[in-house]
């Protein structure tokens, strides 16, 4: 049977929708008992500001943006390169429809319920202090790994696409006068985005025709770190937003080409359906497909940062509790069609064609030849994927600082100064991602993927208790999150063996690896104190030293 | 004619769905940060005249009681915003 590209992208949209309509719907209505007259954080502590009644189509489109970016393309493309199609296609499809989803919404309705905490408050009361602090451990890295991962990719691609980059100092340019004709000079927003997108278009003509060379990862690598520098330490609305802002116009209008392509152009999967269970990439050691594959996808199936969004950011807008699921559950599904539009990519191009190619070297030659394969086309896809690199990179930096501060900033006061903590942060980024270092992009990728997905597990165990607390039906989070933990511990212990065998083994010793392989018995030792604390808070439920429930009902009830 | 009203009712509703979403994607976090902006700039501005109210000990200048009627109704949601505990999970979206 031939499989094709538009059978697969509406075949997954209807699975989402008659899961969206089937079970998620059945949730909310029977477990969560949602109810439109309970009155939500937003409208209690109404402050116009954090707190802020906002319509579901708003906060759905922001849910979304939040939540997708490289991380599903690259993870759907990674994987579809390993182990074939198939099993990354499962694990698009059965991730979302039994775990993505339920982390989205029930991590949006505790907090809803809980008066907009977010999930740092909220496992400090429901586990305990450490387990807080584990979190930050596990965020801190994650922001590290994140940083290093998608550097090290759009440096490639800087490197390989040579006409995406006058359309990207295009872009950046281009946010710098947005920002100035909206903030300073306030002009109408729709006329200074005109001139932007004016100016990009143009850029990327201009590129297409004029392709820069410049042949090394390394110096990519430090002018896309200097460039986040200077967007952490200017005020977000000189550089940062205007610029994210503008990425999103490249982005929106690339992703409804690709859809529309695959749709009319109907390419067939061409590639493997399967190929081994353990397959490797050039320069890695041959790769189990349990635990791997399901760290290498993280953000099109299951991811941690999700629950981050969900908790701090989106629960403090909800309108009313009906909003919740179409707002959540509704954007991880929609991010699952984005995961499958990326593997679509990759199943389209023969092993052939992809052979020695890097996961941004294969975006860019199978989304242009969607796009029919010119050199405009191949400087526009290339621009996509550095605009979804760059945009959280860009982020990023400001959060990593964040973090330190708050991990080390009461101990060492060195810590909370801006520039000392943005360089250190980058400096490891820079450590972690050049080649020149030693640094392996798939051990790095894996190691970002777990210490996602254990911010998953700690998630869904989380809602595991808070379910128990409120007597509820627990086995729809606790189940998930045992094998979220159990599977990224896995992965996280083949990882940091890898590069730390292949970082002392090799001369001269790479650096690189031997810090991804640290991070990696960090985050481990980090994981098993965690499952420590949370098999510790089951015994003090299953004890009876704990019982939430009768509070939580009567503060649902004062709500109410 | 009503058929056509109907239509025409639906028809705006899916656009202005269309363009929430839009601006949900593009533009409302720009929107929220710039709102935060103005609110962490209004909260220095009310510590700095009204921080008694708070137990810090500034003394209320001429200006607190000239401006007292125009922050009187700010007061309450003043209040909770400083005074509630933030974690840095809550920091990262801007808060």
């Amino acid at each position: 049977m031939v499989v094709n590209a538009a059978m697969i992208l509406i075949g997954g949209i209807i699975i989402y929708f008659l899961i969206y309509y089937y079970r998620v719907k059945k949730i909310d209505r029977d477990v969560m008992k949602c109810d439109p007259l309970r009155a939500t954080p937003a409208k209690v502590y109404m402050d116009g500001v954090e707190y802020f009644p906002t319509n579901k189509f708003v906060l759905y489109g922001f849910q979304f943006k939040s939540i997708a970016g490289l991380a599903p393309v690259v993870g759907a493309i990674t994987a579809g390169l390993l182990w074939g199609w198939l099993p990354a296609l499962i694990w698009i499809l059965v991730g979302n429809i039994f775990i993505g989803w339920v982390q989205d919404y029930f991590s949006c309705m505790i907090s809803v319920r809980n008066e907009g905490k977010s999930f740092g408050p909220l496992s400090y009361e429901l586990i305990g202090p450490r387990t807080r602090n584990i979190l930050m451990i596990f965020l801190v890295f994650y922001l590290i790994l994140i940083m290093a991962a998608f550097a090290s990719l759009a440096a490639g691609m800087l490197k390989a696409s040579t006409n995406s980059i006058i359309p990207t100092a295009t872009v950046l340019v281009s946010g710098v006068v947005v920002g100035l004709l909206i903030y300073k000079l306030k002009m109408n927003p729709f006329v200074g985005t005109a001139a932007g997108i004016v100016l990009i278009i143009a850029g990327i003509f201009v590129g297409a025709s004029y392709p820069v060379a410049i042949p090394s990862v390394d110096f990519w690598l430090v002018a896309l770190l200097v460039l986040c520098l200077v967007a952490g330490l200017t005020p977000i609305w000189s550089f940062t937003q205007p610029t994210i802002y503008m990425f999103f116009y490249v982005v929106f209008f690339g992703l409804i080409a690709l859809v529309a392509s695959i749709i009319i152009g109907n390419p067939a999967y061409v590639r493997p359906d399967y190929t081994d269970f353990f397959a490797g990439l050039t320069g890695s050691a041959a790769m189990p497909l349990w635990p791997l594959l399901f760290v290498t996808i993280a953000c099109g199936s299951v991811s941690g940062w999700h629950s981050l969004v969900s908790s701090s950011a989106t629960s403090k807008q909800i309108e009313n509790e009906n909003d919740v699921a179409p707002v959540t559950a509704g954007a991880m599904l929609a991010e699952g069609v984005l995961a499958l539009l990326a593997l679509s990519i990759i199943a389209t191009l023969t092993a052939d064609e992809t052979k020695g190619l890097s996961a941004a070297q294969i975006f860019t030659k199978g989304a242009s030849s969607l796009l029919l394969g010119s050199t405009t086309a191949q400087a526009y896809v290339g621009l996509i994927f550095i605009a979804l690199a760059l945009a959280v990179m860009m982020l990023v930096v400001r959060l990593g600082r964040l973090t330190i501060n708050e991990i080390g900033g009461e101990k060492i006061s060195l810590l909370n100064n801006k520039y000392i903590a943005s360089i250190l942060f980058l400096a490891v980024t820079f450590i972690l991602a050049s080649p020149t270092l030693g640094g392996t992009w798939i051990y790095i990728w894996v190691l970002f993927g777990g210490s996602n997905q254990l911010m998953a597990g700690l998630s869904l165990m989380i809602i595991t208790l808070w379910l128990i607390d409120t007597k509820k039906g627990w086995m729809i989070s606790g189940i998930p999150g045992v094998f979220m933990i159990i599977t990224t511990i896995a992965a996280l212990g083949f990882a940091s063996y890898q590069s730390l065998t292949k970082g002392f083994s090799s001369a001269p010793i790479a650096p690189g690896n031997i810090a991804a392989g640290i991070i990696g018995v960090i985050l481990i030792i980090a994981a098993l104190i965690m499952c420590v604390d949370i098999y510790r808070a089951f015994q003090r439920r299953r004890l009876g030293e704990v019982d939430r429930a009768k509070a939580l009902q009567t503060k649902e009830f004062q709500n109410g | 004619m009503d058929e056509k009203k109907e239509d025409k009712k639906r028809f705006g509703s899916i656009k202005n769905a269309i363009k929430d979403f839009v601006y949900g994607m593009a533009a409302h976090d720009m929107v929220t940060y710039s709102l935060r902006t103005r609110m962490h700039m209004e909260n220095l501005f009310m510590l700095i005249v009204m921080g008694d109210m708070l137990g810090i000990p500034v003394l209320p200048p001429y200006y607190s009681l000239r401006l007292l009627p125009h922050v009187v109704p700010h007061v309450k949601t003043w209040k909770r915003t400083l005074l509630r505990d933030r974690d840095v999970t809550d920091r990262m979206f801007g808060g």
